[in-house]
């Protein structure tokens, strides 16, 4: 695997294989500094904490050393393009580029202009694959190894979410039956093509489920209001208590983070014993030692 | 000025119903006559044209010029004769017939009618929208004594708001942002309210959803003073174009799924769309080096206009009216047809390669393309 641009299309192997050698970082099986020497470029033109982070961290205990490029707004208002950008980091040699843009298609894009190994850390509204696979590392650790048969609800702001996308396409490709669930405004058109049930009411695809995956609402995204308010939304698309309540036994609840409590989730549901929020975040590391690992 | 005879062709010229082998004879700049084919036309220059078509001057109704470059294109495409947008930059060319559309709005800002100049052909906001009706009801009012259609870019940008792509399922996979049909549709039907309350002429440039081409339809069946024209690359490309965020797809208005496509080259058939307009717009390579919803939109479509079209498999007739007479008659120009004393502007194509041989401008060959 050269590059790691989406999860749509990625063999089941190539998929497990990641998730395999995560789980041996993740127990302290392996360790091997396999990027001592390199450079892992952080080209992040949206504000991230967690990802970036997470990326840093991961390439930094595999001995590379990590660049920080943060760009603030987009490159196209400070007159450079994304490719001259790119081709200047490039050009001091970094092994892996890990690249975070505001616009779909942007890490392929970068791809095709460089001939280092790319990784795309979110791209517009298109995918997040290194959330989609600790996502599903999350939750194949949580269930024994497997995903088989499982289902799991996606809910919220689909419409402007990577995330739901590449765990849509990651969670399939495992075995496990996905439903999406927000507002229609926030539904895009034809989603179902890609895979998925698709419902407006929460009640409906949370009903039986194995996991539930809360997205964030990307307040940032939203030109105009998509929905009346917020409280709304709590109340018709957040995880309350009540419905934490009346999850299958043993079910689970994720978020990517960062949560906007009270809205799309409840603070003591987000707390509570269901919420993996906090594995997924620990996971994270060890996916993306996982993925910089595979791509250099 | 010399007499040409162009030899061995077949003529087609719908507006007069010729569609047959004959030569066709210049002479100081205009057609003369055409003959029965091998007839003696005196002692002139002979241009061998066996086998190609012969066919009035290709007319663009709506494209963005900015230098040469653009005009050399358009000579390759077979245009003799160009509408700029107002928003081009104003060219003289000794070759090609460049006509201005009038900004319809001061500075096509869209906020108060535009001055019409005495030689202006149409009035025209570019590419951008009428957001307000008043202006738009304002602007039929005006121009209705002055004879010269309107020609709307219809789009509802509170609609359109940051969309790059029609929606639909490819938009959705691609995770672009996406302009919904009533973007367009909205403002179709809104302006035919209009022009059925005021009267005037109407264009409607660049018709890209099943739901325009409806309207325009029924509106012409009802007998209102409506046109339309499509571009080559929206008759010819759907959204799935935009695969792997292809430049290609990076066009305004957006390309949009299958079905609209089908009922557009329906409405090419049928003929409620009456032109093919290139909707040329050449994009510096530097605005293309961003992702593509930040990208320029634009297409550099004179040149292969005529070629993308032909694919559709029309008939010849079809095809002239579409590229030279249907424009001819949107515009009330001279042209469009090869009628005694009409300027010698013509196209003379390859029907088996669907590509320009030469381009006549006035009697004198401008441009000759490659044998194969």
């Amino acid at each position: 695997m050269r590059h790691l641009l989406a999860i749509e299309g990625m063999p089941r192997a190539e998929i497990e294989a990641i998730l395999s050698r995560a789980e041996a970082f993740r127990d302290g099986r392996a360790s091997e500094r396999r990027l001592s020497g390199k450079v892992v470029g952080n080209l992040f033109f949206e504000p991230s904490t967690r990802t970036r982070s997470s990326f840093e961290i991961a390439a930094a205990a595999l001995g590379a050393h990590v660049l920080n490029w943060t760009v603030a707004g987009s490159s196209a208002s400070k007159g450079e393009s994304l490719l001259d950008t790119v081709r200047n980091l490039a050009a001091m040699g970094p092994a892996v580029l890990v690249v975070r843009h505001p616009s779909s298609g942007a890490a392929e894009l970068v791809a095709r202009a460089v001939k280092c190994a790319v990784i795309n850390a979110g791209d517009g509204q298109h995918e997040h694959p290194s959330q989609g696979l600790l996502d599903a590392f999350t939750l194949r650790r949580r269930w024994g190894g497997s995903l088989s048969g499982k289902k799991v609800a996606i809910v919220g702001d689909v419409l402007h979410s990577r995330v739901a996308r590449s765990n849509l396409y990651c969670l399939r490709t495992l075995g496990a039956q996905v439903v999406l669930c927000g507002p229609a405004t926030l539904l895009p058109a034809e989603v179902g093509r890609l895979g998925a049930k698709v419902t407006t009411s929460l009640d409906e695809a949370i009903d039986g489920c194995d996991a539930v995956m809360m997205l964030r609402v990307q307040r940032e995204r939203q030109t105009e209001a998509l929905f009346p308010s917020e409280r709304e939304y709590h109340r018709r698309w957040g995880l309350t208590s009540e419905r934490a309540a009346g999850l299958k036994a043993g079910a689970l609840v994720l978020h990517p983070g960062p949560v906007n409590r009270g809205l799309e989730l409840a603070p003591e549901v987000a707390d509570g014993l269901q919420s993996v929020i906090l594995e997924q975040v620990e996971n994270g590391v060890a996916v993306r030692k996982a993925i910089l690992e595979t791509v250099s | 000025m010399t007499t040409l005879v162009l030899r061995g062709g077949r003529v087609i010229d719908p507006k007069q119903k010729i569609d047959r082998p004959a030569d066709l004879v210049i002479r100081e700049g205009r057609v003369a006559e055409v003959i029965a084919p091998g007839q003696p036309a005196g002692n002139v220059e002979a241009l061998d044209v066996k086998g190609l078509w012969v066919l009035p001057g290709f007319i663009d109704l709506r494209c963005v010029v900015r230098d040469q470059a653009d005009l050399q294109d358009a000579l390759e495409g077979g245009y003799t004769t160009l509408v700029s947008s107002p928003d081009s930059e104003a060219l003289v060319s000794p070759h090609v017939r460049v006509l201005r559309a009038g900004a319809l709005t001061k500075n096509v800002e869209g906020e108060e009618l535009g001055e019409v100049a005495a030689d202006t052909v149409c009035l025209s906001n570019g590419s951008r929208p009428i957001v307000r009706g008043g202006l738009m009801r304002r602007a039929l009012q005006y121009s209705r004594p002055l004879k010269i259609p309107v020609m709307v870019h219809a789009e509802d940008p509170s609609l359109s708001g940051r969309g790059v792509l029609g929606e639909g399922f490819v938009a959705t996979w691609l995770g672009l942002p996406s302009v919904p049909p009533s973007a367009e549709v909205s403002v179709v039907a809104r302006d035919l309210a209009l022009l059925e309350e005021q009267g005037g002429r109407l264009h409607f440039s660049h018709l890209t959803c099943a739901g325009s081409v409806r309207l325009v339809k029924d509106a012409q069946a009802r007998g209102l003073a409506v046109t339309a024209d499509a571009t080559p690359h929206h008759l010819t490309l759907t959204d799935e174009a935009a695969r792997g965020y292809a430049m290609e797809a990076r066009v305004w208005p957006p390309l949009r799924p299958a079905a609209d496509v089908a009922a557009l080259v329906a409405a090419v058939r049928d003929g409620t769309i009456g032109a093919i307009a290139s909707d040329h717009q050449r994009v510096d390579p530097v605005d293309r080096e961003h992702p593509f919803d930040q990208s320029a939109p634009g297409i550099e479509s004179l040149a292969h206009a005529f070629q993308r079209v032909a694919a559709l498999k029309l008939e010849p007739s079809l095809l002239v009216r579409l590229f030279s007479t249907g424009p001819a008659e949107i515009l009330d120009l001279e042209g469009g047809t090869l009628a005694t004393n009409t300027r010698a502007d013509l196209t003379i194509v390859d029907p088996a390669y669907a590509r320009v041989r030469y381009t006549l401008i006035g009697g004198e060959v401008r441009f000759t393309g490659a044998t194969r």
